[in-house]
């Protein structure tokens, strides 16, 4: 880890408002496009996605038969070593002195720029942002936004110290020095190289998305023109390229179009009065092998849109240069794996949380949090105190059985100290309090060994040792639905494990639970959970790192508790006696956003008649344990975080805060100083369900 | 009906011997059904960015230019795919708005196009529109590219006939015609690469308008 250069840019609070802010408003616009596109869109995207990742390597024999047939020379480079070499050859035999691009991560991929200028090559990069980080002497730090890190004072600072010409420090004045400034290089250049977007195996057509006009004047300007793909754009036909068209940039930008879809292919005459020539340079560099890594392969149905990117909130504070290699963000994590190795990989993983917000807003349904687990596992690299971590629920366990001596230990400064050396949590993050007791004591054998029942309630860690009052209550209020419940003792849900990529450690404790559940699940029972994560585990996670049947049935029984009230419970009618009045801030948990569609628990509550707001900025910052760790390995990016939302729930004046999830309860109660209830409590209030465990220092 | 039939066997056949592939209107004609997924289109167009206009007649089509060029600093215009009497009503338009005009032919092999950036019009023949997304199709033929792309303002012009449905519309055109290329314009050039500030107009045209004719621009 970088401690360095992640304080460098913690220190840069306006640096970061500026890319927290852009990214929201990326996400939010891309959310809004993907909800109006026609499902249809989105399943076709999907087939034709996982046809690739299936097919890749006869989908690109298909392409190289099928170029050629169109007059493309075409070369199939097995290594980044091979393509290079391949465009640097040609460009010395053909003379080329400058060479402009249009934007491609790929030829990031290869450090073709840094071949070619070896090779006394002008390269000139045409895209603004691309630009831009090529005078700054960076890489780009997202991938569709590649200087979205720089302010337009640092750009017009970079103008004047590289081109020595003073530009006001406004973004329509860059733009318009920046057209005037690469023209020539537009006229002169004699080679254009451009990556792709899409590659349509059926005629081998090249096609890419660009807004500035930058990409259709690299394509038509010089007289020799080379497309740069990654063998993972193929696509079989102009049918499946269409729903990539269509999804791309509402991901991507939230539009339902880009300014320019360009596609290449030989062209009959250019302006120097020959047939240019077009070569199709194909990359391999790893994605074959990918394609046969069960936990890698899904990383093939990529679009680059960037959704993962500007959703994650890690990334959000960190940006590109700490969370990335040359690919940046979470899929980023994927991309180093294949084209370089899990080592590389591994060093940015730590910065994914596992919160799984990129899961959601991925629109090939590419389970990137999995993935990035499994990197952490494979590379072996994870830290004592990550060790430590996974055995959570022993702590808990402990806390519960001696509540007066772990409070007062959470309490003394001495102790906080000794906790951040040894276990590295950090003093400064504010912890639950422990009640003393546990959940299977409060509710008794009849609960504990009852071996049918409408539902199954699976507690967790924290509604069974820490405040065991939000158990009860779960337990109550369904009863008085009408449901019988169990609560058989089960284990934690095993997030640590998963998050800190232990995975022989989470799969045992995946397959003690899913062992206790089945008998129930095949007896039809419903299993039901208060805490989000656990939720997320049974239904998402284990089938995954299980793959047995037996896992997907309880996968399929699962569901949040509050979200099978909002469906199917039926609170009777009772007169409103307490805070309903009052401005309730509903906080949407992370690992509930693959649950269920919309806000269940929202709905419900206005339904019984709470006035309730809501704002959806994604991740509060904590992120199970991981917002507890000292300092730079998490909880001061968790605060930055923290920071920011509670600024933004304070501003639509709620009184108090809802929420499922017991650790966004720690993160919110911490950065706004408002009391947090979980939404349980407020139906048990609704239907006149006496809440007497309740403890004013938990949620 | 017989006699539309003729017709539109003759726009096949012709377009079969010229080794192109049928217009839109040569097998659709401008029927209402075309003339609402044209209104269609323009709609989508004005919200990508586009200065959008319905014309009936092509005596109309002057008034557009004069009002759309009134706004813009023009000297040169370059017309590319459109029959003389649209170049000529076009060129009359707009001089009776900007005194100085001058009309630049494309030529083959343009050493240096600057002369054709700044200040200037590029009028194209558009292949067909995309209703859907509002998306100006584009053949990768010199001219239409050139005065597509170059200008700093640029106007695409095409028949309520040949707005399509969505994209899976050009697939057979796609299969057909052995294109070297094609694009797809939805908008002016915008960037939003400075603070996510959108900005119009960085390579490509600062403005650009499409005009929907319900006459046959080919005549």
């Amino acid at each position: 880890m970088n401690r360095g250069k992640i304080l460098q840019v913690l220190s840069n609070a306006r640096e970061i408002d500026t890319r927290w802010r852009s990214m929201l408003s990326m996400t939010e616009k891309s959310r809004g496009a993907i909800l109006s596109l026609p499902p249809q869109y989105l399943q076709g995207l999907l087939a034709a996605r996982q046809k690739t990742q299936e097919n890749l390597a006869t989908l690109l024999e298909k392409t190289v038969d099928s170029a050629r047939r169109r007059g493309c020379q075409v070369f199939v480079a097995e290594t980044a070593e091979e393509a290079l070499r391949y465009i640097v050859e040609l460009a010395k035999r053909r003379g080329v002195k400058r060479v402009i691009k249009s934007k491609s991560m790929t030829t990031e991929e290869l450090d073709l720029n840094h071949a070619l200028s070896s090779a006394g090559i002008e390269v000139v990069e045409t895209d603004l942002g691309e630009r831009i980080v090529q005078l700054a002497g960076q890489r780009p730090s997202h991938i569709i936004a590649p200087a979205v890190h720089l302010s337009r004072e640092d750009v017009a600072r970079l103008v004047k110290e590289r081109r020595n010409i003073a530009v006001d420090p406004s973004p329509e004045a860059i733009t318009r020095f920046f057209r005037k400034d690469l023209w020539q290089s537009f006229q002169e250049a004699d080679m254009g190289i451009t990556g792709a977007n899409i590659v349509v195996a059926e005629d081998g057509h090249v096609v890419i998305v660009t807004n500035e006009g930058n990409g259709r004047l690299v394509t038509t300007m010089p007289r020799i023109l080379v497309s740069v793909a990654g063998i993972e754009k193929i696509v079989e036909s102009w049918e499946e390229a269409f729903h990539v068209l269509r999804v791309l940039p509402a991901s991507a930008v939230g539009r339902d179009a880009t300014s320019y879809i360009t596609v290449i292919g030989p062209r009959a005459m250019s302006r120097h009065g020959q047939v240019p020539e077009y070569h199709l340079v194909l990359v391999n560099n790893g994605r074959l092998r990918a394609g046969s890594e069960v936990w890698l392969k899904e990383a093939l149905r990529c679009i680059r849109c960037a959704a993962c990117l500007d959703i994650c909130p890690t990334f959000r504070v960190l940006g590109g240069h700490i969370f990335g290699d040359i690919y940046t963000g979470p899929m980023g994590v994927l991309w180093t794996a294949i084209t370089r190795d899990v080592k590389a990989a591994s060093e940015i993983a730590k910065y994914c949380v596992s919160c799984s917000l990129c899961l959601s807003a991925c629109p090939v349904q590419i389970d990137i949090p999995l993935a990035i687990s499994r990197i952490k596992d494979a590379s072996g690299n994870q830290t004592t105190r990550e060790r430590m971590l996974t055995m959570y629920e022993r702590y808990a366990a402990l806390g519960s059985s001696f509540p007066r001596l772990f409070n007062w230990l959470q309490g003394s400064r001495i102790t906080r100290r000794l906790l951040e050396s040894i276990l590295g949590i950090d003093r400064r993050r504010m912890m639950h309090r422990f009640k003393g007791g546990n959940l299977y004591k409060a509710l008794g054998e009849r609960y504990l060994e009852a071996q049918e029942a409408d539902v199954v309630y699976f507690p967790d860690t924290y509604a069974t040792f820490m405040d065991w009052g939000i158990g009860l209550l779960a337990v109550r209020v369904l009863e008085a639905n009408g449901y019988s419940v169990a609560v058989p003792k089960t284990a934690g849900s095993g997030m640590p494990s998963i998050q800190y990529g232990f995975h022989s450690k989470a799969r045992q404790i995946a397959e003690k639970n899913v062992r206790m559940l089945k008998s129930f699940v095949e007896k039809g029972s419903k299993i039901v959970c208060t805490e989000p994560t656990a939720a997320y585990c049974l239904s998402e996670a284990y089938p995954k790192i299980l793959g047995s049947e037996d896992s997907k049935k309880v996968a399929e029984a699962t569901t949040e508790l509050v979200a099978l009230l909002a469906t199917e419970g039926k609170p009777a009618q009772r007169p409103m006696s307490h805070s309903a009045n009052s401005a309730i801030f509903y906080h949407h948990p992370c690992h509930s956003r693959l649950l269920a569609k919309g806000r269940p628990s929202e709905e419900l509550l206005k339904r019984l008649g709470y006035s309730v707001s809501t704002i959806d900025y994604g991740c509060c910052g904590i992120a199970g344990t991981w917002g507890m760790r000292v300092g730079v390995e998490g909880y001061l990016i968790s605060s930055e975080i923290g920071r920011r939302v509670a600024d933004l729930i304070l501003a639509t004046g709620a009184k108090e805060i809802a929420t499922e999830s017991s650790v966004c309860a720690q993160q919110l109660r911490q950065f706004t100083g408002l009391k947090v209830r979980h939404t349980i409590r407020y139906i048990a209030e609704y239907l006149g369900i006496q809440d007497r465990d309740s403890d004013a220092l938990n949620f | 009906m017989f006699m539309q039939r003729v017709y539109i066997l003759y726009i096949v056949m012709a377009a079969w011997l010229k080794g192109e592939a049928p217009r839109a209107s040569a097998t659709r004609g401008i029927d209402s059904a075309a003339k609402n997924l044209g209104y269609e289109f323009l709609e989508k167009c004005r919200k990508n960015g586009f200065k959008t206009a319905y014309v009936e007649r092509p005596e109309a089509l002057a008034s557009v230019f004069s009002e759309w060029a009134a706004h813009w600093s023009i000297k040169s215009l370059m017309i590319a795919g459109l029959s003389g009497f649209l170049k000529e009503t076009i060129f009359n338009a707009l001089i009776s708005v900007k005194k100085e005009i001058t009309c630049l032919e494309l030529p083959d092999l343009p050493s240096d196009l600057t002369l054709f950036r700044a200040s200037s019009l590029g009028v194209f023949r558009v292949y067909a529109g995309v209703a859907e997304t509002g998306g100006l199709i584009v053949l990768d033929d010199w001219g239409s590219n050139l005065a597509s792309l170059i200008p700093e303002y640029t106007v695409g012009l095409l028949e309520a006939g040949e707005v399509v449905s969505d994209y899976w519309a050009l697939t057979s055109v796609l299969r057909q015609r052995d294109i070297g290329g094609m694009v797809i314009i939805s908008g002016p050039s915008s960037t939003s690469d400075i603070e996510l500030t959108h900005v119009i107009g960085v390579h490509g045209p600062v403005e650009a308008g499409v005009i929907v004719t319900g006459f046959e621009l080919d005549e």
